[in-house]
């Protein structure tokens, strides 16, 4: 009787530590899921964040060598400039008796200038740092050890 | 060794390993908090750099009417040291780097950065150099410069430049040059924009600066709002136009040893500058450098709208347009020239010194006879219209053109406490009266333009974020009655047929005026130099543009006629074919277009 009633116990607490082990195992699950989903929203959301940061970056970069261009093109062109190479070619300037003048009806003049809306290139008034900024301890005990200066 | 030996070596290894880290990462803590860079970081703190940060909007550009670029933006970087990042290494590279690239001296770099900064406080410092006047001036870089160091800093083997940072600011690019230099004005290293349209429409150009709260960290991330942009400007000014007539105001300096000049090209129906340039040119993107010589030689910017003379002869047309108006004389009533006539205690004499006999008010104006204008000024019009009239032509006001640094010049009426009776008469012929550029070609227009003044203007279109806006011509009045502005055309015209000249334009029916006068200094005229001038406008039937040419000190000949008149000629020929202007006759029929001294 007295074993019979040993063994019962026993088997009540293995099933208890069952129970609470699956219990515990469940509620685990439940977080590393719900982790796993927030990880996964969030690399998502990070990588978008990255994207914006990077392509933002890049439109100003863009940006500002589309405005480099523009100007050298504009440099190149200058009437200074054509009017040099254009005597370096023989042109002349022209005279009144050089030209004839025609009435085309049809055609009454060119199409009009019409100056075009403002950029939004934008630049940071913040002033940028020195490369040496990012020097981590292993370069700056490198340094310290190299240069013999304190880092 | 059992088991749990092992255990315990390992559990140690581990603790030791990460006892290091502990200590490596509380030694960087000490030395970001305390080290050399704790200053650097407290200035990040403070300018709240990944944070709060400033967003300085693109400067607007500017283009000529027909689209050529005249004003825009590329990028420089200044050269900053932080200074406590510098050793004695990087300080000699710093400086053999520099002065190799920028051809600077080596020793002036070493010096500005081998100083005890930080006993003085100093940071941060931007390196500059010494111009040949003296001054010292921030260095700037460009992109190509830029990129050079930047593979420098990055280069672990390279030259050891700790400290040297790249400061991006915006550049303002004149690719017409000195071309438009002193119609466009100059920005400087702060961007402000000073004479000319820059100066006038700073405001505008300059757009507005945001601060946002910049996130460097991707969750927070998002896209930035963009800074309110400067307006772009479309000018008056037409390039190849401009061109012209800088090229005929440089030959005309040439071939007559002239010391300065001004050429101004305006169509009088709407007051458009379609040209307006001034000998010595003023390179924009160099302004320091033409400041301090223009210091020295009391030069001008923008001498169009600020250089004010005493106008001479040119005056005469709007004296005697004034007495048309006012009926007080007509084209063919006579005068009898005696040689000299007596204003006020004054005595007059002519321009030669001679006595020109009888003349019609048509022939008072095609010889130029100061007695004459000044009988006109004096006994027709008299005190009061005479003032009024002067008045009414805008001299002694600004004409309101859309320019920085105009000045009104001056006329003193007889309101002022100073004034006298001669003043009237040496007024008549265009002395004791100072006018700008723009006020007598405006004043001009009028007579142009059958009595109608239009306000001269230099912008033509503003675009803005919301659209594109053009700006209306402005009607500043009417100082002459149609009948009068074509009597004074008719005057002019008529005397240019009969009479030949340097500025003779075949082909093509125009009138104008020479100007000769005299420059006051201190002890009374200068009796070696003159103004020499020339304002004509064509065609006469539907007159398409006003020509000024002013000519400072000329040695060749003190003439307006000698000196401007072949300049103004050189420009209309050219100007015609531009402004597809077909001739009103057979261009070998030689039009007389020249009048007066």
């Amino acid at each position: 009787m007295k074993k019979k009633h040993l063994h019962k116990s026993e088997n009540k607490s293995w099933r208890g530590i069952l129970r609470s082990t699956g219990s515990t195992m469940l509620w685990t699950m439940i977080l590393l899921v719900l982790g796993g989903m927030y990880l996964a929203v969030s690399a998502k959301a990070a990588k978008v964040g990255r994207t914006v940061i990077d392509l933002e970056s890049k439109h100003t970069k863009l940006q500002l060598e589309y405005d480099e261009l523009n100007a050298a093109y504009a440099v190149l062109t200058s009437p200074d400039r054509m009017r040099i190479l254009a005597q370096s070619m023989g042109y002349r300037d022209a005279v009144p008796a050089d030209v004839d003048y025609i009435k085309i009806e049809e055609i009454d003049s060119l199409g009009e200038f019409i100056v075009p809306a403002p950029g939004s290139l934008r630049q940071s008034a913040n002033p940028g740092l020195s490369p040496a900024y990012s020097e981590t301890l292993v370069d700056a005990l490198q340094r310290w050890f190299e240069a013999g200066i304190a880092p | 060794m059992n088991g749990i030996e092992r255990i315990k070596r390992r559990t140690w290894t581990i603790i030791l390993l990460m006892g290091f880290g502990t200590v490596g990462l509380f030694v960087q803590l000490i030395r970001v908090q305390y080290g050399p860079y704790d200053p650097v970081f407290q200035s990040l703190a403070k300018t709240s750099v990944g944070a709060l940060e400033k967003l300085l909007p693109s400067r607007g550009q500017i283009f000529d009417r027909d689209g050529s670029l005249l004003a825009t933006n590329a990028s420089l970087f200044y050269l900053e040291i932080e200074t406590l990042q510098l050793n004695q290494k990087s300080i000699e590279d710093i400086a053999l780097v520099l002065a190799e690239l920028l051809t600077l001296p080596e020793d002036d770099l070493q010096g500005q950065l081998a100083q005890d900064h930080e006993a003085a406080g100093r940071f941060r410092i931007r390196m500059t150099y010494e111009s040949e006047a003296g001054s010292r001036y921030p260095i700037t870089i460009e992109a190509v410069e830029a990129g050079i160091l930047t593979t420098f800093l990055e280069d672990p083997q390279g030259p050891d430049l700790s400290g040297l940072a790249l400061v991006n600011a915006q550049q303002r690019v004149y690719p017409a040059g000195d071309l438009t230099g002193h119609l466009l004005g100059f920005v400087n290293q702060e961007g402000t924009g000073f004479f000319g349209v820059e100066g006038f429409y700073d405001d505008w150009l300059s757009g507005n600066p945001i601060t946002i709260l910049r996130a460097y960290i991707p969750l927070e991330a998002s896209l930035q709002p963009e800074p309110p942009a400067g307006v772009n400007l479309a000018l008056t000014i037409d390039i190849e136009i401009q061109q012209l007539s800088d090229v005929a105001l440089e030959r005309a300096i040439q071939r007559t040893g002239a010391e300065s000049g001004q050429i101004i090209i305006m169509d009088p129906s709407n007051g458009e500058i379609l040209a307006m340039v001034a000998w010595p040119r003023l390179d924009p993107t160099n302004y320091e450098k033409w400041l301090s010589v223009a210091e020295e030689e009391t030069l001008i910017i923008s001498p169009a709208i600020a250089g004010q003379y005493e106008p001479g002869s040119t005056f005469k047309v709007l004296v005697m347009a004034a007495a048309l108006n006012e009926g007080v004389v007509t084209p063919y009533e006579e005068f009898i020239d005696t040689g000299e006539i007596e204003v006020g205690g004054a005595i007059i004499r002519n321009w030669d010194g001679e006595a020109w006999g009888l003349q019609t008010m048509s022939g008072c104006i095609q010889n130029s006879l100061n007695v004459c204008l000044a009988y006109v000024g004096s006994n027709r019009l008299r005190a009061g219209s005479f003032y009024a009239a002067m008045q009414d032509f805008g001299i002694g006001s600004l004409t309101g053109i859309d320019l920085a640094g105009e000045v009104p010049g001056s006329l003193r009426t007889p309101r002022h406490p100073m004034w006298t009776e001669a003043d009237l008469g040496t007024n008549s012929f265009g002395q004791g009266v100072s006018v700008t550029p723009i006020q007598l070609i405006t004043a001009f227009g009028a007579v142009a333009n059958g009595g109608e003044m239009i306000q001269p203007h230099i912008v033509l279109q503003v675009a803005g974020p919301k659209g594109v806006y053009w700006p209306k011509a402005n009607v500043l009045g009417r100082p002459i009655s149609e009948q009068a502005a074509r009597e004074m055309t008719l005057m002019l015209s008529n005397a240019l047929e009969r009479d030949g000249g340097l500025g003779v334009v075949p082909g093509y029916t125009m009138a104008g005026k020479t100007g000769t006068a005299q420059i006051p200094t201190e002890f009374g005229y200068d009796p070696n130099f003159t103004v020499a001038s020339f304002i004509g406008w064509g065609p006469v039937e539907d007159p398409a543009f006003v020509v000024y040419v002013r000519l400072d000190r000329p040695t060749l000949s003190p003439w307006g006629s000698e000196v401007a008149a072949p300049a103004f000629k050189e420009i209309v020929e050219r100007l015609v074919i531009q402004l597809e202007i077909p001739p009103n006759r057979e261009i070998n029929q030689a039009a007389s277009l020249f009048v007066g001294n």
